[in-house]
Order: C-alpha cells, then sequence, then structure tokens
C-alpha cells in the first residue's frame, strides 16, 4: 500500500516505476481532468523533473499500485461518494 | 493462549454451520433439474413469504433495472428467468445472514460484490461467471467472519488487534490465533449450501492463492482477491483499519493487465448508486 500524505490542494505517494525509478504521484482533481493525476519523476543527471500525465505512466505500474491511485482520486475527486481518506 | 483448532476441529466444537433456507435449497434443486420448468420455482418462492417479499423488492430496485414494476412471484420468475431468480434467491438467503453481521461487512461484502461484476467482466473468468452470478459471489466472500464474529467473538477480536498492531492480514492473524481462517470457514458453508465447487475453492483462497485446492478455480479466486483489495482500496473494509496484501500473482492468475485496470474501476465506480439500496435491502 502507498504512503499518502496531503501537501497544500495535493495529495502525493512515492511509486516505484517497472525502470526500478522511484517517482511521485500527485493528485489534484479528478479523472476526467487528464491533469488531475500527475507523474513527477526526477533525473538527477540533468537536475530536472518530468512531468507528465499518470496515463503516460500506467504500463509502468503495477496493476495493484495503478489501482490504489485510481481508487484514491475517486476518494479526493470523485462523483462516486466513496468515503474520504484521512491523513495523519 | 486460546485453543487452536483445525478446520474439523473447529467445526465439531465450536462452529455451527448455518443451514440454507430449504426453500433456497428446493430452489437450485430445480434450476439444475431439465424436467422443472419456472412455475416450479414460482411455487417454491411463494411458499416462504419472507424470501418472496424479499424477492420482489430486489426485482423491483434499481440495481435489477428492468424498468416495469413486478408485482408477483410468477411475473418476476417469468420475466428473469430461473437462472436470475435463484440468484435473487442466493442473495436474500445471504441478506439474512448478514442480519447477525456488523454493518461495515454487509457494506464492505456489497461492494465486494458490485466490484465482482466489473473485475469479472476483464479477467480471464469472463464469460464463465454471470454477472448476477459475480455479485452473489462477491457477497458472501467474507461470509467466515460472521461466523467468526457468532462463534469466536473473543478471539476473532483478539486476532483483529494481532492484525492491526503487526500490520498483518486479517487471514494472517485468525490462521495464528484460531488456527483456521475466515476465508477457509466461509469455504465450508458454501459447499454445505451446495454452492458450486468452484465458489467454494475461490473463497477459500482469495487471500492466499496457495490455498486454492483447484487449478481450475485459481483465476477466479484471484479475481475475488482483486474485486476485495478495490474495496479496501475505495475505502470501504470488512473492518476499520484493515490490511490487504494482494500479490502480483493475483493479477497474472486472473489474467488483468494494467490496460484492464481504469476499465475495471470506472465501472465500479459507475455502479456504486446501487449500494445504499442494496444495503436497504438487505437491513
Amino acid at each position: 500500500m502507498l504512503d499518502w500524505t496531503r501537501q497544500g490542494a495535493a495529495v502525493v505517494a512515492t511509486i516505484s516505476l517497472s525502470s526500478g525509478q522511484d517517482a511521485k504521484v500527485v493528485l489534484v482533481g479528478a479523472r476526467e481532468n487528464p491533469k488531475g493525476a500527475i507523474v513527477l519523476l526526477m533525473d538527477a543527471a540533468v537536475s530536472a523533473t518530468d512531468t507528465r500525465p499518470l496515463e503516460s505512466y500506467i504500463d509502468q505500474l503495477s496493476q495493484a499500485a495503478l489501482a490504489e491511485i485510481l481508487c484514491m482520486q475517486e476518494r479526493l475527486f470523485g462523483p462516486a461518494g466513496l468515503p474520504a481518506p484521512h491523513f495523519a | 493462549m486460546s485453543q487452536r483448532f483445525n478446520i474439523d476441529s473447529l467445526l465439531d466444537e465450536v462452529v455451527t454451520l448455518p443451514s440454507l433456507p430449504s426453500s433456497v435449497t428446493r430452489i437450485t434443486e430445480l434450476v439444475n433439474d431439465p424436467s422443472s420448468n419456472l412455475s416450479d420455482v414460482a411455487q417454491v418462492i411463494q411458499t416462504d413469504p419472507a424470501l418472496a417479499l424479499k424477492t420482489l423488492r430486489l426485482v423491483n430496485s434499481a440495481y435489477y433495472g428492468i424498468g416495469q414494476r413486478v408485482n408477483t412471484v410468477e411475473h418476476a420468475v417469468t420475466m428473469l428467468g430461473t437462472k436470475v431468480i435463484r440468484n435473487l434467491a442466493y442473495t436474500a438467503a445471504v441478506f439474512e445472514t448478514f442480519q447477525r453481521g456488523s454493518g461495515e461487512l454487509l457494506h464492505h461484502s456489497v461492494m465486494t460484490g458490485i466490484a465482482l461484476r466489473a473485475v469479472i467482466d476483464q479477467s480471464a473468468c469472463r464469460g464463465m461467471i454471470d454477472p448476477d452470478e459475480a455479485f452473489v459471489y462477491g457477497l458472501l466472500h467474507d461470509v467466515g467472519k460472521i461466523l467468526f464474529q457468532e462463534f469466536l467473538p473473543r478471539d476473532s477480536e483478539a486476532a483483529a488487534l494481532v492484525s492491526h498492531a503487526r500490520k498483518v492480514p486479517m487471514f494472517v492473524a485468525e490462521r495464528e490465533i484460531i488456527g483456521v481462517d475466515h476465508a477457509e470457514l466461509g469455504s465450508r458453508l458454501i459447499q454445505k449450501w451446495g454452492l458450486p465447487d468452484r465458489l467454494a475453492f475461490a473463497i477459500a483462497g482469495h487471500h492466499d492463492l496457495a490455498a486454492v485446492r483447484d487449478p481450475e478455480s485459481l483465476a477466479f479466486a484471484a479475481a475475488l482477491g482483486i474485486a476485495d483489495y478495490i474495496c479496501v482500496m475505495s475505502g470501504v473494509p470488512a473492518a476499520a483499519g484493515a490490511i490487504v496484501q494482494l500479490t502480483d500473482e493475483h493479477w497474472t492468475a486472473a489474467g488483468i493487465s494494467n490496460r484492464n485496470v481504469p476499465p475495471i474501476l470506472d465501472r465500479f465506480f459507475a455502479s456504486l448508486g446501487f449500494v445504499d439500496e442494496l444495503m436497504k435491502l438487505a437491513s
């Protein structure tokens, strides 16, 4: 299970990609918005951050992590009426 | 320290598995009998007023969405066919059983039924299990927990404490405290009720695929575990703070790739409008 934290209006967790790199998934809006979930990948070699929609990384996540991210996004921003998460 | 059991000693000494209502057993026999007809099934339902009422309420629910008012059991059976009616009867019987469990567990079980419908459609089990059956099967996956809460409430509570303290799934804690987990116990109830073996095998192994006794049921057990996982991730666990662990093997065995995950969740989220209605029908 991912370790989620609230950072302002966003909810963030660290994820592992199949390439072995760690990245951050940042949830800021509902599924309909392609930028509602974005992945930040830090490239240490060039000290730059690559930011792309979650959709671009679907094949690089485990199914369990992907399901957890989409469920968390729905709980935070979706219309299905799921229980809101609590953060420490 | 409390006594630890194996499944046979648990059933001999502590747990009495409840019987399925005789009307539901009879309906199952009729559905499996090619010489029976629709009015035979309707007659059996009519002999059980509680079942007849629940069947009519379910038939008229938005969940079934048949678009016209059904006032008689005969009409319901004619409209829906015997297989759907059998699943309705199972649902009604399961809801009766859940009167003994917690509201939290009922909510989780209804959600898992809805999730399993979505998971099956994108899995290797597609075409093998129809959506109504999937709902009933999801509804039943944690029925063993009700039995633990009823017959071994203190041990069940102790297992929950171990699960929280050590952050291990409930089934691991139950094996440690009781000797048997809710999945294995629930599987025995399914067998007693004469429900399909594949459901009993799948329930037994939905958390731990190594416990699936029949390789042909592996994909179904994995799909059930995934449906359960989705509900926990959606904030509706069987009990507050439940720990869930899903292996990569679950996804592989269920034949679910990354690309299947978004459509599963889209369908699941879109179906959640039925949860409140189904919860009311259960109570």
